[in-house]
């Protein structure tokens, strides 16, 4: 009957050492900074595309395989994506850029090779010089 | 080759443990040849130094195969910053695929490493007890089946350090990751497939497969306790293959949860599934995995210890024996769902 009770002593201490573990471990990570909302990765600002979906929330994406595999899992389609043109860094409307697929990978991790681009002579400089393409329109991620 | 700290420190614990197995299988060999020869089978004075030379070595191995595997998982993330796009084990776990040179084996290597390492750490403790019971009788009836589980130990051991040697000896550095790491393989749903079929990973069983877990553990935890009561007032007849199959049920439900709801949220990624990366990012909730698995091996333990440890000799406290096994299971068990629901109510 005592090894009994000190079996359970030994059980609730140890219960009470995994509670203040967990506690400890989760307030840890409280205050760290978000990456890619797809997987937590670090975003390189001129790979950088954002979603904004039909609730008006933005999620950012370190690239865009990582987007698209995000846009696969939504019920809804997004109202709107942006993806950084990769020369000027800006912001710009997804259905109004130049995407190049080429041999220089944004993300290995991903793999993802696809680049944007807001003007179209640099879309070609990249395609030209990265033995890459530009893509149609039927095969845009977005 | 990528020598580090973790690498040189896991290359020498596989070679000790290479040496250690052979020795156990050679005299577990000679052991079980002998009782077979009647001359030779009465037990001499030598005979009983070999046991417990045997039993030391066997706790050795035990010893070392327990860290072997925490150290294996620390040295594949050890390996991460190697590579460029690795982000967890996961990518370690991918380099080489789809490679034409020797390196093409990594992954399989890996997969059979994941495979062996929790293997040996449940061979070994079931070694260990039956040997506990084993000790406390006066004829050692059990000797010739410890033996033959020795056999196996010693086997398995040699597989694994043979397929850690060659893990370790083949070259890595000029390898990149073809497969893409965890995000394509764990989010994309396209790839995902081989982890968990696609109909579990669907949103709308999401609440099915949180409602499968926390029941299936439940009443697991349950079942033990009536169990560890049955056991120690030997008031009802012991029920242990269902409890083991219960025990077996709720794994595959218990990695679905891990992939589909627990990481996910634990690193605060709703949309990525890996499991792989609660190690360096949340590595407090490692211990909830490892608390579920000791639950797991516990019960395992307990139901091979009241079938291969029952002789007329250990009956008298084999029950005792297997509920003091059934309650490790149980605190392992409810420390882990504890751990679990903490995690993903503070989360």
């Amino acid at each position: 009957m005592r090894a009994s009770a000190s079996n359970w002593k030994i059980a609730l201490i140890g219960l009470l050492a995994i509670s203040g573990l967990a506690i400890v471990g989760v307030s840890l990570r409280r205050g760290a900074s978000r990456g890619c909302a797809l997987d937590g990765a670090p975003i390189n600002p001129l790979l950088r595309v954002r979603a904004v979906d039909r609730v008006g929330q933005s999620f950012e994406f370190c690239c865009i395989r990582c987007a698209e595999i995000w846009l696969r899992s939504q019920h809804e389609a997004p109202r709107q994506v942006f993806v950084t043109d990769e020369v000027s860094g800006l912001e710009i409307d997804a259905g109004k850029a130049y995407f190049v697929r080429s041999q220089v990978a944004t993300n290995a991790a991903t793999g993802n090779r696809v680049h944007t681009f807001e003007r179209e002579e640099d879309a070609e400089r990249h395609a030209n010089a990265y033995g890459g393409s530009i893509l149609p329109m039927a095969e845009h991620p977005f | 080759m990528i020598l580090n700290a973790y690498a040189v420190l896991d290359g020498f614990t596989t070679f000790l443990r290479l040496v250690v197995a052979l020795f156990i299988i050679g005299a577990a060999l000679c052991a079980l040849m002998r009782r077979n020869i009647p001359d030779v089978a009465i037990e001499t004075e030598h005979s009983g130094e070999r046991y417990y030379l045997l039993a030391l070595l066997s706790c050795v191995l035990m010893l070392l195969n327990v860290a072997a595997w925490p150290l294996f998982y620390l040295m594949l993330e050890s390996y991460i910053p190697q590579w460029p796009g690795v982000m967890c084990i996961y990518g370690v776990t991918q380099i080489g695929a789809h490679s034409e040179g020797v390196s093409r084996y990594l992954p399989t290597l890996v997969r059979t490493l994941e495979t062996t390492k929790p293997l040996l750490v449940f061979v070994s403790g079931l070694w260990f007890v039956l040997h506990l019971a084993n000790r406390r009788t006066a004829t050692a009836p059990l000797n010739h089946r410890i033996f033959m589980v020795l056999l196996v130990l010693g086997s398995i051991a040699c597989v694994d350090c043979a397929v850690e040697i060659g893990y370790l000896a083949i070259p890595k550095t000029e390898e990149t990751l073809e497969s893409g790491c965890c995000t394509v393989r764990f989010d994309d749903s396209a790839q995902a497939e081989e982890f968990l079929p696609q109909a579990w990973r669907a949103e709308e069983n999401r609440t099915r497969i949180v409602g499968s877990y926390w029941g299936l553990n439940g009443f697991l935890l349950v079942a033990l306790l009536v169990s560890i009561r049955a056991c120690r007032w030997q008031l009802i007849r012991l029920d242990l293959a269902s409890l083991l199959v219960l025990a077996l049920l709720s794994l595959p439900v218990s990695l679905a949860f891990l992939i589909e709801v627990a990481a996910p949220t634990i690193l605060h990624l709703p949309y990525h599934h890996c499991p792989y990366d609660l190690l360096p990012k949340a590595p407090e909730s490692v211990l909830a995995i490892v608390l579920y698995l000791l639950g797991m091996f516990a019960v395992g333990w307990a139901c091979l210890a009241w079938w291969v440890g029952n002789s007329a000799e250990t009956r008298p406290f084999l029950k005792k024996q297997v509920a003091k096994l059934l309650l490790l299971g149980f605190f392992g068990y409810l420390g882990s769902l504890v751990m679990m629901y903490l995690e993903l109510a503070l989360a």
